[in-house]
């Protein structure tokens, strides 16, 4: 653990460079609802592509924690703790809006080391512009190394000294959107799991993996500090 | 019970250093769930159908469905819960000190 690990950010920045208010959360139902209600409709009818216009959050949630109860059971391996994390921001109104969400695998194989724990970011998704403007938030707001810092953040509080794994999505048909997606992750600093390496049990490699070690995850918290 | 045995060899495949007796206590596992009471067989057939279902998946077999947006058809609908506005500042900090 490092000065700068264990801290949640609470700013958020906008491609103008102001910064906004922001607080990560454990999701519950009702603020689950409120993306339901708020966000993912822009999602589903965004005319831009979008990984995530079909995922049913609570759904993914309880089918996560099933199998890593069963696999914990089963004795494959220590169950993970599965967990919907939130970031919001604060409308005019006083009234909390959720700006983006992550789903966590705490506990999870690194995916470089499959002996040393991790957490596996399994799931994340930014408001669109559409919502948050609807909202009465800046449209452009900077959302993706902010979640992926909740993951960051979260293993460094387990104590996998900021450990993270993830599979950028792929589309069978936008080789375009799985382009921008991988050269993303690759942008804000995660790395590329190597060829030769397996990514995890029952599933090829298909170079679509990325992970932050302790040094990777320790320079991109690092950029982070200023919004902390 | 050949849906069993399909887990059996599925994660006897797929997970690593399981040892020879994994596919057993899945097995047992699958029948610690039944119901003693359950009202028919076809009920129990039908939880069962819908748990090795979920057995047979990995973690990222999941992600590949859901991000293909073909996972919805195997979970149950959830009911729309109540999005009542709430409080930025009663929103409970995640590891933050109380």
């Amino acid at each position: 653990m490092t000065a700068t690990a264990g801290r949640f950010l609470r700013h958020a920045e906008t491609a103008r460079k102001t910064q906004l208010s922001i607080r990560i959360a454990e999701a519950t139902p009702q603020t689950l609802a409120l993306w339901d209600a708020h966000v993912q409709p822009h999602i589903r009818n965004a005319r831009e592509f979008r990984f995530d216009r079909k995922w049913q959050w609570a759904g993914l949630l309880k089918f996560h924690q099933v199998q890593e109860t069963i696999i914990g059971l089963a004795g494959a391996r220590r169950a993970a703790d599965v967990r919907l994390l939130q970031a919001f921001a604060e409308r005019a109104d006083g009234t909390a809006f959720p700006v983006g969400q992550v789903l966590l695998a705490c506990g999870f194989p690194f995916i470089r080391d499959w002996d040393i724990p991790s957490v596996f970011l399994w799931y994340l998704a930014a408001a669109p512009r559409q919502a948050l403007h609807a909202a009465g938030l800046p449209p452009d707001l900077k959302l993706m190394r902010p979640l992926v810092d909740i993951a960051v953040q979260e293993s460094y509080a387990n104590g996998f000294e900021g450990r993270v794994g993830l599979h950028a999505a792929r589309s069978r048909w936008n080789l375009a959107a799985n382009r921008d997606l991988y050269n993303r992750y690759r942008h804000i600093g995660l790395a590329p799991l190597p060829g030769g390496l397996r990514a995890s049990v029952g599933r090829r490699n298909d170079r679509r993996y990325f992970y932050l070690d302790a040094p990777l995850a320790l320079d991109f918290a690092r950029r982070l500090d200023y919004l902390r | 019970m050949s849906a069993i045995t399909h887990v059996r060899n599925q994660h006897a495949a797929l997970t690593p250093g399981s040892g020879d007796d994994l596919g057993e206590r899945l097995a047992a596992l699958a029948a610690d769930l039944f119901s003693a009471d359950a009202a028919t067989r076809a009920v129990e057939r039908a939880f069962l159908e819908r748990l090795l279902r979920v057995l047979a998946l990995t973690p990222h077999e999941v992600h590949d469905l859901a991000v293909a947006g073909r996972l919805s058809a195997m979970l149950p609908p959830d009911p729309p819960g109540s999005a009542a506005p709430v409080r930025f500042a009663d929103i409970p900090g995640w590891r933050e000190p109380k």
